[in-house]
């Protein structure tokens, strides 16, 4: 009886224990974290090679590392005890916010103020008294403090770098056209939904997997932009920058009469409720046929490494990768239902904030007073075009010839 | 969805099988965790564990029980691994705090009553409730359960009486157990120590 009981209570787990389960077993594509880890490399090199050229440009010495050293005309004083002749100035006459570090640079200065700046080291001797003499100073460095922090010498530094830097940096601007197409995951669901009073079952009785059950075709696009590129050594860039790209494909369609078409289910458990749209489009079995344009307009920011395997300036051949965190400004796609039969725009669905990443390869070379860079590129979306809720998921693609136009700033 | 597809999509490592799958036994997985655990948090800690060496397991399974018994198997032995971290299997609790009562009603639904006697066999002492779990509702014997608890058989034996007697008083001050003629019919299921 008590086995009997016990079999009685059931517990129904949080989505936090499936979502987890579902992370351990299918763990997110390694593009994203190789991605990631090239993200991190290049700011662990900038970071590095930006906190050496601050401390090299901050510490003239092994020690003070904010002191200056001036050096002061040398003085020889040649006195006597009788003589009364030369006075120095008291010293709360001095000025206070200099700090000498030594009696004798004190007397120095108040040599100097009596004295002419600008005279080279001074004998100063006493008439009828010569033989009693005391050589007090001698070009003794003295240490003057200044009031910059730590902070602020190595921001100076870092400044002064960004200008060494602009020196040597290049801008590109290029143009890519592409062609679009898309890597499509996932099955049809077999999931029952409940809309309206009518119970419906997704089961789809053809192509189980989104791959055999759609026809789709490239499409052209473009991409445009402007990146500049910082050396850090003779044959590594870093470059960022900023572009717009343009996608698009082609799905293979037909019309037919409204139908609703289930997309993705809000919740699981007892309480989901299916996220459903009026279809026009069907995958198959239509009255006629038709093409659907899935468009994709973005803005990327690429990040990356530019690397020259071999030539000079004037001729060289280099390749790059960046990441590209990318915002989608508009996306009119049509999505296929879970049950692969319709196609509707369900703009609740779309993602707005993606991750790109992209390899490209280019010759570089010198026409005139400009430099060209010519090559192939891939761009490859890391997250699918829609929201997790929806089953399947939809990888962008892009393949083109990039042509830039590099100039040096100056 | 039959077991046979389910479990062919399991061994592909297709992803809605495995949501199928998890969703027909997680809730009951989930209870048997709860008899083990101090905590709901603790328990679908447990659960995660368990089902991922379902998942990445269930190659070996072949075919000689039930699905859902060998999977209980291995969710209880994952309840189990989880407790062996805390070492308590050989405490001697005295029942002192069980003392708080819940209001009777009258006609508590089954389902209720199922879940009051859960929570009353979570309210024992861990070495206790684990070797109740595994004896009177498993059916596991002593000589098993020393040997995955790694105690000595006579301590599971001794560890299974008290616990016995301790739900029984929780039961009766709980009013879910008649005094006198029930007291032997609610571990009349379990097998004689």
């Amino acid at each position: 009886m008590l086995k009997e009981k016990s079999d009685q209570y059931l517990l129904y787990p949080s989505e936090r224990v499936w979502n987890n389960i579902q992370r351990e077993l299918h763990p997110r594509n390694g593009w994203i974290n190789v991605s990631f880890a090239v993200l991190l490399l290049i700011a662990s090199i900038t970071a590095i090679w930006v906190k050496k050229e601050a401390h090299d440009n901050t510490v003239p010495s092994s020690k003070a590392t904010a002191y200056r050293f001036v050096e002061l005309p040398s003085v020889i004083i040649r006195s006597t005890i009788a003589s009364q002749k030369i006075t120095a100035p008291p010293t709360k006459q001095m000025d206070q916010r200099e700090i000498p570090v030594s009696p004798v640079a004190q007397i120095e200065k108040s040599l100097r103020i009596e004295e002419s700046p600008i005279q080279p080291p001074l004998a100063l001797v006493a008439p009828g008294i010569s033989d009693l003499s005391v050589n007090l100073a001698v070009s003794t460095p003295v240490r003057i403090k200044e009031n910059r922090t730590f902070w602020q010498s190595a921001l100076e530094s870092v400044v002064q770098q960004a200008k060494k830097i602009g020196k040597t940096a290049t801008w590109q601007v290029y143009v890519t056209p592409s062609m679009g197409y898309r890597r499509l995951e996932g099955e049809a669901s077999r999931s029952t939904y409940q809309y309206s009073v009518y119970s419906y079952s997704t089961n789809a009785p053809y192509a189980q997997n989104v791959k055999d059950a759609v026809s789709h075709r490239p499409g052209m696009g473009f991409e445009v932009g402007t990146v500049m590129f910082y050396p850090i050594n003779k044959r590594l860039s870093l470059k960022t920058g900023f572009q717009a790209n343009y996608n698009h494909y082609q799905i293979d369609a037909y019309s037919g009469y409204p139908e609703m078409a289930t997309y993705a289910v809000n919740n699981t458990g007892y309480n989901s409720t299916p996220i459903n749209a009026v279809s026009i489009y069907r995958n198959d079995n239509g009255t006629s046929k038709v093409n659907l344009r899935n468009e994709h307009y973005m803005f990327s920011v690429p990040i990356g490494l530019d690397y020259r395997v071999t030539g000079n300036k004037s001729f060289n051949f280099s390749v790059a990768s960046t990441i590209q965190p990318t915002y989608v400004f508009a996306n009119y796609s049509y999505l296929i239902s879970t049950n692969l039969r319709n196609y509707a725009k369900e703009p609740s669905l779309n993602r707005r904030f993606n991750v790109n990443t992209a390899l490209e390869a280019n010759i570089n070379f010198t026409k005139g007073t400009y430099k060209w860079s010519i090559g192939p590129q891939v761009r490859y979306q890391l997250l699918s075009s829609f929201k997790d809720k929806y089953p399947i998921k939809e990888n962008l693609m892009d393949m083109g010839i990039r042509i830039g136009l590099i100039r040096t700033i100056n | 969805m039959t077991e046979e597809v389910l479990l062919q999509g399991c061994l592909n490592n297709d992803a809605n099988a495995q949501h199928e799958l998890y969703q027909r036994y997680s809730p009951k997985m989930l209870s048997v965790c709860y008899r083990y655990s101090k905590s709901r948090e603790d328990a679908e800690d447990m659960l995660q564990e368990g089902f991922i060496k379902v998942f990445t397991q269930i190659g070996k399974f072949e075919h000689r029980g039930s699905l859902e018994g060998w999977i209980l198997r291995i969710i209880v032995h994952t309840c189990i691994n989880h407790l062996k971290r805390n070492r308590k299997f050989n405490e001697h609790v005295d029942l002192a705090y069980a003392g708080d009562l819940m209001i009777r009603e009258d006609n508590i639904p089954a389902i209720l009553q199922a879940k009051q006697i859960v929570e009353c066999i979570r309210m024992l002492p861990v070495g206790y409730r684990t070797v109740l779990n595994l004896y009177a509702i498993e059916g596991y014997s002593h000589k098993e359960i020393a040997h995955m608890l790694e105690i000595e058989e006579s301590t599971s034996r001794s560890q299974y009486t008290r616990a016995k007697g301790m739900l029984e008083e929780i039961l009766t001050k709980r009013n879910i157990l008649q005094p006198s003629k029930e007291k032997v019919k609610w571990i009349s299921g379990a097998n004689a120590v």
